[in-house]
């Protein structure tokens, strides 16, 4: 575990806004298998982590394992500016739950189109996902949500 | 004239038969099979109970129409003895009170079972409420005709043994409903599937895999709140209520409700009343109650399948495959419910043309005819940790009929009695701002306390008639154990040696006078803890000959020094391989364990040990995890961590702190102050190891006592108590007073033998006395040490497994000085002593002084405890005297025949009585004691079933001279093993079984040499049976 966040901690040391975002996005399948923020709790505040935990907890402790593969990822927009950056990308994923016990499906995969802001901060030297807000939700069928923020 | 003469004989014949009936039924034969049954039935549910939960054992055996029968029964062949045996002449007055306190127990039980009513209150604070929720759980059927509802309740238990088949009628105005169980599936899963024609469904689950399968009419309580779906909430109740707005699922909440994403978006709020769309994927929160909704459909079923996972059903669905007849139509449906968790009604809904039946199964809502309104909830904890020291309930009663209302104040061993309602303090709500108080109306209560009060008397006055000189010693004795003491808490190895072994002993004494606080919150002092890290981590007191004290200090002011020394025990050959030590090496040094890229040795090893149930774990594993334990309490003296000598003021659990911790937690002036004591400190030691001048060493010890008398105020111990201390520390008379026992055992042994050969020996008389002195010197010193235990624990010593098994020995000590004129008493009492003692310094059980849970913070417990633990010590002077008789027995005829078989069965009865009376005492006293505590006299917790059990087994022993299967070897055969009883009602069931007086949760399984001490016992009984009539007396006496 130490390892884990060691290694996390020192890729992203010398990380530009849009690679914290590309690492984040990387690692949260990963999250997702293990239960753990672990992967991603170097790049992201405290409170992103503590609720990606709480997310991860509440599937895990109910007997059922998330996963997610990003499909396609898009940088729509990069803006920095001294020790605070804006990254907003066009994200295609796919998800799905089983039964931790029996392996057996218990929500069909679904893709899922998002448009997501997210939000860094300088922080020592290191960029740091501030916040995360989803702009856009479209799903296979369709159906769409616009958030407003 | 010849009819009437034949029916005239007939009449004989038949009456002559009653007659032999009645007889044979009121014979004490009768008596003793019923009893055994009851002992056995009683014993065999206790088994049902761990396997399979309460509901189960009360489905098998306790709530049987066969188990109520056999008391019944009991009670009556009580009764008929009481006539039989005239019991009401004066002389045999103690006799008849006895059996007829057994009567008005049994009333009072019948009447608790069948009369009165249990469940619990759940208010949160501010909240109002005049509801209970039964214990019990019903079917209830409601049925809806021509514009009229009708409903039936009808009480059931189902548990994981249930079988299907059973069935349940209802008269619902002037139609039947019958419903017959086809399948049952104790844990089922459901899931959400489309049905042509069917209800709105949505499937949620609370976190921990709790499935909340809601349909038109559900509610599911979550413990904080309900859930409602197609059903509107009550007035006052706090819920979520889940909806259709057109095709998708919605939800309003009374509160508000928190949202996650998946990604640590930052999700957002739900305010009360809003209504919000529930989506797949959201995890949602409420006061820390965390569930998804997984899925749902407007027209759908719930698919019900197996789960095959064995044990309790806790909080998890069970499933019923129901055939429903409706006057003559049959239809199957599938009924859902959860038998934990609160007031849950999940009910299936069956068409039978205009007809709507609801069935459900679940608990019952009962209404009270008065309101409690919770004011506050109080959490009172142990200062510096979290363990509850007491809570409390501060309620307002609220009676509109009577018009009265007053406040209250519920907390543990204080309830509240209101309109025959008894609420007692039970649990509260994770969040500490609600309570659930269990409450009963029980009309019970009387006639059992009556019947306890007389029994307590009547087998005192018993006991008197028989032992009438040992009872005025005993009375004298029992309120002394009970009474005399306050309850009121109160470079390289060998250079590193040098250096270390030059702290003074006197100075370390010094130091460790300093109070300190453990993890646990208990104070005590630096010396108490000192032994315990020792023991800890190196398996005895004393680590390469220097004392706790000089340890402990070296340790925190020489931690480089103490890291390369070989101390950490280990006992594995495995792990001292990983370790890089020698297979005949005992200890290991700190560094030894840390690899050179710094990692540790046995990581792995301890991770995997982790990761397995504490019952599947080998010897290496729980060898790893001891090992990671000792370094853990290493690692924290060399950083500071403990020992936590330094008070933080104004802290709210008036917590102390490690120097690690205060150097960086306290506000800054006092990290200032520490750190230059604590400078004094460590330069002290220095100056003191190197030069012998102890005196800055001395200043800095001052200073730490100022401040802890400063800022820590009364948690600060009195000069005495540290005096009392050191001295129950250095006495260390328990452990000590284990091999003098044991070897006046053998002394005795030999004395008894040579006496059989040359009875009149002067000197063997002489040295008979002096031994008989020294055993008393020995009690003595185990008194004392009880004392002075109690005195230092601030409770009375038999609250833990250490404490009362030491407790037994000191009464079996005291039982054999009681006897001591019968030639047996001091053998036995010797043996048993040593005995106990010996198991009480076991590695498995703690001698560590700890701070008590809330229930036990009772003066029953003292009485209880302190009673039932004494007649234990007298049982097992019985036992070994059955034992020593056997041994005796199988030996040649020409050396049996010497000893007096009749004086030795005596003796071992007279003990066996005492024993029979402080049980049966210390039984009544723990009812009373639950009582007050959990509200209930009697639950058929493991623990007061085995004590019933083994007073079962006593009274058969006891009244087995009655019958003709009593004969001396029967009886010494029987004492001996009857006290495998005890030991199940008290080494057993702590280890083997759970329920509210288990130490351990299962992960304990017998010891091999239980086996082979089992065997030896009984081929030691087949031995002396073969010998049994080469021997004088083994017939009746």
């Amino acid at each position: 575990m130490v390892f884990i966040t060691g290694l996390v901690l020192a890729v992203s040391l010398s990380l530009e806004p849009k690679e914290v975002v590309s690492l984040y996005l990387k690692n949260l399948p990963l999250c997702f298998k293990t239960g753990m923020n672990v992967f991603v709790s170097e790049i992201v505040e405290e409170k992103i982590a503590r609720r990606l935990q709480i997310w991860l907890d509440a599937w895990r402790f109910s007997g059922y394992s998330p996963s997610a593969e990003l499909i396609s990822l898009n940088f729509k927009e990069i803006r920095e500016k001294s020790e605070r950056a804006v990254v907003v990308t066009e994200e295609r994923w796919k998800y799905s739950y089983i039964y931790t016990d029996s392996g057996k499906t218990a929500l069909e995969p679904q893709e899922i189109f998002y448009e997501i802001r997210y939000i860094l901060e300088k922080k020592e030297g290191k960029w740091k996902i501030k916040e995360i807000e989803i702009l856009k939700e479209v799903k296979k069928d369709g159906s769409s949500t616009e958030y407003r923020h | 004239m010849e009819v009437p003469q034949s029916i005239g004989i007939e009449r004989k014949a038949v009456l002559r038969l009653l007659s032999l009936g009645i007889k044979a039924f009121f014979s004490m034969k009768t008596t003793l099979v019923l009893l055994s049954v009851f002992a056995i039935a009683s014993a065999v549910a206790t088994f049902i109970e761990n396997s399979y939960g309460r509901d189960a054992a009360r489905e098998a055996v306790y709530n049987t129409r066969w188990f109520e029968a056999v008391i019944t029964l009991i009670t009556i062949s009580a009764l008929g003895n009481i006539y039989r045996y005239k019991l009401w002449r004066p002389k045999k007055l103690p006799l008849f009170a006895v059996h007829f306190s057994f009567l008005l127990i049994f009333a009072g039980a019948a009447l608790t079972r069948y009369v009165g009513e249990e469940g619990t209150v759940h208010i949160r604070e501010g909240q109002t409420v005049n509801k209970l929720v039964s214990y019990d759980h019903y079917f209830h059927v409601k049925l809806q005709k021509e514009g009229k509802t009708y409903t039936d309740s009808k009480k059931r238990i189902i548990s994981p043994i249930t079988k299907p088949g059973f069935g349940e009628v209802f008269t619902l105005g002037d139609s039947v409903v019958k419903i017959e169980a086809v399948d049952y599936m104790p844990i089922a899963k459901v899931e959400v599937v489309p049905k042509k024609d069917g209800n709105p469904v949505v499937h949620l689950v609370l976190e921990g895999g709790y499935d909340v399968p809601l349909k038109p009419g559900s509610v599911y309580d979550a413990r904080l709140f309900r859930f409602y779906f197609g059903k509107e909430p009550p007035e006052g109740e706090r819920f979520i209520k889940v909806f259709f707005k057109g095709e998708k699922p919605y939800m309003v909440s009374d509160g508000v409700v928190e949202w996650f994403k998946m990604n640590g978006e930052k999700g957002g709020d739900i305010i009360a009343g809003e209504e919000f769309p529930l989506e797949q994927r959201k995890v949602y929160r409420r006061e820390g109650i965390v569930f998804i909704f997984l899925d749902s459909l407007k027209e759908g079923d719930f698919k019900i399948t197996r789960e095959k996972i064995k044990g309790n059903l806790e909080r998890h669905i069970s499933a019923l495959k129901l055939k429903v007849n409706y006057n003559g139509k049959e239809k199957v449906a599938d009924l859902v419910f959860v038998k934990e968790g609160g007031f849950t009604y999940l009910p299936t809904r069956l068409e039978f043309g205009d007809v709507s039946l609801e069935i459900a199964y679940g608990q019952k809502v009962k209404e009270l005819p008065f309101y409690i309104k919770l004011e506050d909830f109080v959490i009172e904890r142990y200062p510096g940790s979290n363990a509850p020291s007491s809570y409390e309930s501060k309620v307002v009663v609220i009676d509109r009929e009577k018009g009265k209302t007053f406040p209250y104040r519920i907390y543990m061993n204080h309830t509240l009695d209101y309109r025959g309602y008894r609420f007692f303090q039970m649990s509260y709500d994770p969040d500490e701002r609600g309570t659930i108080l269990s409450v009963n109306r029980d009309p019970g209560v009387l006639p059992t306390y009556a019947g306890y009060t007389l029994l307590c008397f009547s087998l005192v006055a018993l006991l008197g008639v028989r032992l009438r000189k040992i009872f005025v010693l005993l009375i004298a004795f029992v309120p002394m154990l009970s009474w005399s003491f306050p309850t009121k808490p109160p470079a390289n190895p060998s250079e590193a040696l040098q250096v270390v072994r030059k702290i003074d002993k006197k100075v370390a004494e010094e130091f460790c006078r300093l109070t300190v606080q453990t993890a646990d919150g208990r104070m005590e002092t630096l010396h108490t803890l000192a032994i315990e890290i020792a023991n800890k981590v190196h398996g005895k007191p004393k680590i390469l000959g220097l004392t706790p004290c000089q340890a402990l200090l070296g340790m925190m002011a020489l931690p480089l020094h103490w890291q390369v020394l070989p101390i950490v025990k280990v006992d594995h050959p495995e792990l001292k391989s990983k370790l890089g030590i020698l297979p005949s090496d005992k200890y290991f040094a700190y560094l030894d364990a840390i690899a050179p890229n710094r990692t540790y040795k046995l990581a792995k090893e301890t991770e995997e040990a982790n990761r397995k149930e504490p019952a599947q774990r080998t010897k290496k594993d729980k060898e790893a995890l001891k090992i990671a334990e000792r370094l853990s309490i290493l690692f924290m003296v060399f950083t500071g961590e403990i020992p936590r000598i330094f008070p933080l003021e104004g802290d709210p659990n008036k917590t102390w702190y490690g120097v690690a911790t205060a150097v960086t937690k306290f506000p800054k002036e006092e990290v200032e102050k520490i750190s230059l004591t604590m400078r004094k400190f460590f330069m002290g030691v220095l100056l003191g190891v190197d030069r012998g001048d102890w005196n800055l060493f001395r200043e800095s010890l001052r200073e730490i006592k100022e401040y802890q008398k400063t800022k820590g105020g009364n948690l600060v111990l009195s000069e005495r108590r540290v005096d009392m201390e050191l001295l129950y520390n250095k006495l260390n008379i328990f452990e000590r007073s284990i091999l003098p026992f044991l070897l006046m055992g053998v002394l005795f042994f030999f004395i008894l033998i040579a006496e059989a050969v040359k009875p009149d020996s002067k000197k063997l008389k002489i040295l008979k006395t002096a031994l008989a002195s020294f055993y008393g010197f020995m009690t003595f010193a185990l008194i004392v040490g009880l004392g002075l235990r109690w005195y230092v624990a601030g409770h009375a010593p038999w609250s833990n497994a250490y404490e009362s098994i030491v407790f037994i020995g000191a009464s079996a000590a005291l039982a054999g000085l009681i006897f001591m004129k019968k030639s047996f008493a001091l053998l036995a009492g010797s043996l048993m002593t040593g005995a106990f003692l010996f198991i009480a310094h076991l590695s498995w059980l703690d001698p560590q002084i700890t701070t008590l849970v809330p229930v036990l913070k009772s003066y029953w417990l003292i009485f209880h405890s302190g009673v039932t633990v004494a007649s234990y010590g007298f049982l097992g002077l019985s036992a070994i005297l059955g034992f020593v008789g056997l041994l005796f027995m199988a030996l040649p005829a020409g050396w049996a025949k010497k000893v007096n078989f009749k004086e030795l069965a005596k003796t071992s009865e007279m003990s066996m009585l005492i024993g029979f009376v402080l049980l049966n005492i210390g039984n009544i006293l723990g009812a009373v004691w639950a009582n007050e505590s959990w509200g209930r006299y009697w639950g058929w917790d493991p623990k007061e079933t085995w004590t019933l059990v083994t007073i079962l087994v006593y009274a058969v022993v006891l009244h087995l001279k009655y019958t003709p299967f009593y004969s001396i070897y029967n009886f010494l055969l029987l004492s001996m093993f009857s006290y495998l009883s005890v030991l199940m009602t008290y080494f057993g069931v702590n280890f083997l079984l759970s329920g509210l007086h288990s130490y351990a949760s299962g992960e304990f399984a017998l010891p091999r040499w239980v086996y082979i001490a089992l065997s030896f016992l009984v081929g030691l009984s087949a031995l002396a049976f073969i010998n049994k009539n080469r021997v004088r007396e083994v017939t009746k006496p």
